[in-house]
């Protein structure tokens, strides 16, 4: 068998041809999209990445905020309630303090009153024990009576005299 | 010539001759330089008792006058 060297020649040119071709034409922009394309995928997870990160902070950000703003209001409802507590006391002191000295004055009042009253009964009760005692003492007195009682009445006169 | 003396008495019933004499006696045997004019009125409201009006002096021995003060001290001891 012989070996033709010219054939193997143009087979291995034809080989180089086609391989230099494919390599040019096909390897190479492969290779190059494969590049890029990897380039991107890095890209999109760096993006990613950072975008997490991002989020995680903000998400942090966001509990700190949150947390920061549960303790402020908690401290504002704190210092409310102890301002009411503290108006509460003051108006209901003052709420005493008014109702006392109203009752102080309605207590006085009725007390003078009563004494008013009281007084005047007294008073009314003696006009009629002694009108009580007119008419009992002008009924009771019988002519006989009235000249003995003149008669004792003008001795102690008589001797004034 | 005697000057005259008014004598008033008022009593709730009238006097007795005898309470007359009585008092006109004791008012000359006081005023003896005067004629005594004794007028008695009977005046039922004085209720009991004599009142006597000698000129300007008045002796109320009234039991009307007397229950007036007893008021009278009742009203200002209250």
């Amino acid at each position: 068998m012989d070996i033709q060297w010219i054939q193997i020649l143009f087979q291995a040119v034809n080989f180089s041809v086609v391989l230099g071709a494919l390599t040019f034409l096909l390897y190479k922009p492969v290779l190059k999209m494969f590049d890029e394309r990897s380039q991107k995928i890095a890209e999109g997870q760096k993006a990613a990445e950072t975008a997490i990160k991002t989020q995680e902070q903000l998400e942090l950000k966001s509990k700190k905020m949150d947390s920061e703003l549960k303790k402020e209001k908690a401290q504002v409802l704190k210092e409310a309630q102890v301002e009411a507590k503290a108006k509460a006391t003051d108006l209901l002191a003052a709420a005493k303090k008014e109702a006392q000295a109203e009752k102080s004055k309605l207590v006085a009042a009725w007390e003078k009153e009563k004494a008013a009253l009281l007084k005047e009964t007294k008073q009314d009760m003696a006009d009629a024990v002694i009108a009580v005692s007119a008419k009992v003492i002008g009924q009771s007195l019988d002519s006989k009576a009235q000249q003995k009682l003149i008669d004792t009445e003008l001795e102690a006169i008589l001797k004034s005299l | 010539m005697k000057s005259t003396l008014k004598v008033t008495v008022i009593s709730a019933i009238k006097l007795t001759p005898i309470q007359v004499k009585k008092i006109t006696e004791a008012v000359e045997k006081k005023h003896t330089e005067s004629k005594v004019v004794l007028k008695q009125v009977v005046d039922p409201s004085v209720i009991a008792g004599i009142k006597i009006t000698v000129g300007s002096e008045e002796i109320d021995a009234t039991v009307y006058t007397k229950l007036e003060k007893l008021h009278l001290q009742l009203k200002q001891s209250l």
